[in-house]
């Protein structure tokens, strides 16, 4: 309690130099982010989509295609949540979650089903970019309509959830040298939370 | 095993099926942001736009090119409104010639002060002359709803000397600039990606330790870091004391990850409006960084030995974690609080 007291108030002595994005918390600079939606779920043509997505997936050849195939549509499906929660769309915006927990629950299923010598690449594959899913969505979230973004905020949480178990299956160097990214994505997250309260 | 690729077959023609059925309906095609002729849009992208114009459009080497940036909201199209003043400037830029030839940081305000309709329209501008034909890249960095931000921007000055005229980076560890001389140190003595480094700048003048550094733009020293790709940008500052202390907490296993979110996210609301501190008056500035991937980086450590602003230059190489690295640091700084 008392390391924590003293660990609140280094915190709070800090010069306004040192950490605001700069030097440590930089993990996400180089970041590509979420791509403008394309066809929404409010459209007929999205299941065909879906369909298509589908048939990729079945024709992708081997693990490392299949699971660069689902980060993608992964990606696509975030950003397909966030115009349906911006828009207000509360069934649309519950189909591209649906979507998106179907292909991460694939991505999950091949790390585990890989082979010995492939299973880490992919694990760290998917670890990172679960880290960089979540920060997006907390970066974004203020922005997202009070009304309409709760399932936003569930979703950060369950992927964080899904991302802890898919790094207690990361060998002990790759989890030190996500420290940061882990650290990040926890601020971010915080502070989405908290400028969603002070924002309109 | 024939049942099995029989399966498979069936499978991929089942795929193929669909696919080819699903050919005619086409991709959906996602809105794309795009520059207007005049402007670069600033990468890589998120929830704000920067574009940045150049006049004249093709700039030549010696000659005054002004630059302008708009900053704006991605969804909106509004002007950024409230950035935040961070280290005495609202958006600092960086430009460096990709064979890391020249550096500079330069703002807006170094020529003239902001007036409210520039902030309210988020528009900077400021001259700039590109010493030699080169490509270059310029990073802005900006502070909004207390987060940081960086966008690049990528120029062709003239006609650029072909890559394999760039000379390889100068590992020294030693540099000389207007009389003072700067040594750089490193721990661990190899960096590591994704792992914190400590650099320390020792400086000294004719023999003797540098004593009298001034503050430059709120802190010791500004560090502007690239990959020699030129991506991997990053911008950081002295590290203090205060600094070691949030570093051990947010090292601190006792705390669970939900208390360690709320303290930094209180300190980074705190600290935005702390006034600046002269700690390492000299001759030693240590600064940490994580590098985020292995390669070869190039640092510019801006200081101001005597207040007379200078920039050194030092090439340091990064290793990707191998199994028996060292990954400790041996730090010259204490955290407060904390037995030395």
């Amino acid at each position: 309690m008392m390391r924590g007291r003293a660990a609140l108030l280094g915190l709070v002595l800090l010069p306004a130099s040192v950490m605001a994005g700069h030097g440590l918390l930089n993990s996400f600079s180089d970041l590509q982010w979420l791509p403008a939606a394309g066809r929404t779920p409010d459209q007929w043509q999205y299941r065909l989509d879906t369909w298509r997505e589908q048939a990729a997936l079945l024709l992708a050849d081997g693990a490392d295609a299949q699971i660069a195939l689902c980060l993608d549509y992964m990606r696509d499906k975030l950003a397909d949540t966030e115009a349906m929660v911006a828009k207000q769309d509360r069934v649309a915006a519950a189909v591209a979650i649906t979507r998106y927990r179907a292909y991460l629950a694939h991505a999950v299923t091949l790390t585990q089903s890989a082979d010995e010598a492939g299973s880490p690449a992919l694990a760290e594959r998917l670890g990172r970019a679960l880290l960089e899913h979540q920060y997006m969505l907390s970066v974004d979230f203020p922005d997202l309509p009070p009304a309409s973004r709760a399932p936003v905020a569930e979703l950060i949480d369950e992927v964080g959830k899904v991302y802890t178990t898919v790094r207690g299956t990361l060998p002990r160097a790759i989890k030190e040298s996500l420290f940061f990214k882990e650290e990040e994505v926890r601020w971010s997250w915080e502070m989405g939370k908290r400028a969603g309260e002070e924002l309109p | 095993m024939s049942g099995e690729g029989g399966a498979r077959r069936k499978r991929a023609a089942l795929a193929a099926l669909l696919g080819a059925a699903l050919v005619a309906c086409g991709p959906s095609a996602p809105d794309s942001a795009s520059s207007t002729a005049a402007a670069i849009e600033g990468q890589p992208a998120g929830p704000y736009r920067m574009r940045l114009e150049l006049d004249p459009p093709q700039p030549a080497a010696g000659e005054q090119t002004r630059l302008t940036w708009q900053l704006t909201h991605l969804a909106t199209d509004a002007p950024v409104e409230h950035l935040q003043v961070l280290h005495e400037r609202v958006v600092h830029n960086f430009i460096v010639n990709l064979d890391f030839s020249s550096f500079a940081h330069i703002h807006h305000e170094d020529f003239r002060a902001l007036t409210p309709e520039d902030l309210q329209r988020a528009t900077f501008t400021l001259p700039y002359r590109f010493p030699r034909a080169g490509h270059y890249r310029i990073v802005s960095d900006f502070t909004h709803r207390d987060r940081n931000w960086i966008k690049h921007f990528d120029v062709t000055v003239g006609t650029p000397p072909p890559r394999s005229a760039t000379p390889p980076a100068d590992f020294s560890t030693t540099r000389e600039v207007d009389g003072v001389v700067g040594t750089l140190s490193m721990s661990p003595r190899v960096p590591v990606a994704g792992h914190e480094t400590e650099l320390v700048l020792d400086l000294q003048r004719a023999g003797a330790p540098v004593t009298d550094l001034a503050l430059i733009l709120g802190s010791e020293v500004h560090v502007a870091v690239w990959r020699e790709d030129g991506q991997h940008f990053g911008h950081t500052h002295s590290y203090t004391p205060h600094m070691a202390s949030m570093l051990r907490a947010m090292h601190d296993k006792g705390a669970d990850s939900a208390s360690r979110a709320r303290m930094m996210a209180d300190m980074m609301v705190m600290m935005m409006n702390m006034p600046p501190e002269l700690v390492f008056p000299g001759p030693r500035i240590p600064v940490h960084y994580v590098f985020p991937e292995p390669g070869v980086y190039h640092l510019f450590l801006q200081c101001a030995p005597g207040g007379a602003a200078q920039v050194f230059h030092f090439a340091v190489k990064v290793e990707a974690f191998r199994d028996g690295m060292e990954t400790r640091i041996e730090s010259i700084v204490t955290a407060h609080g904390a037995t030395p």
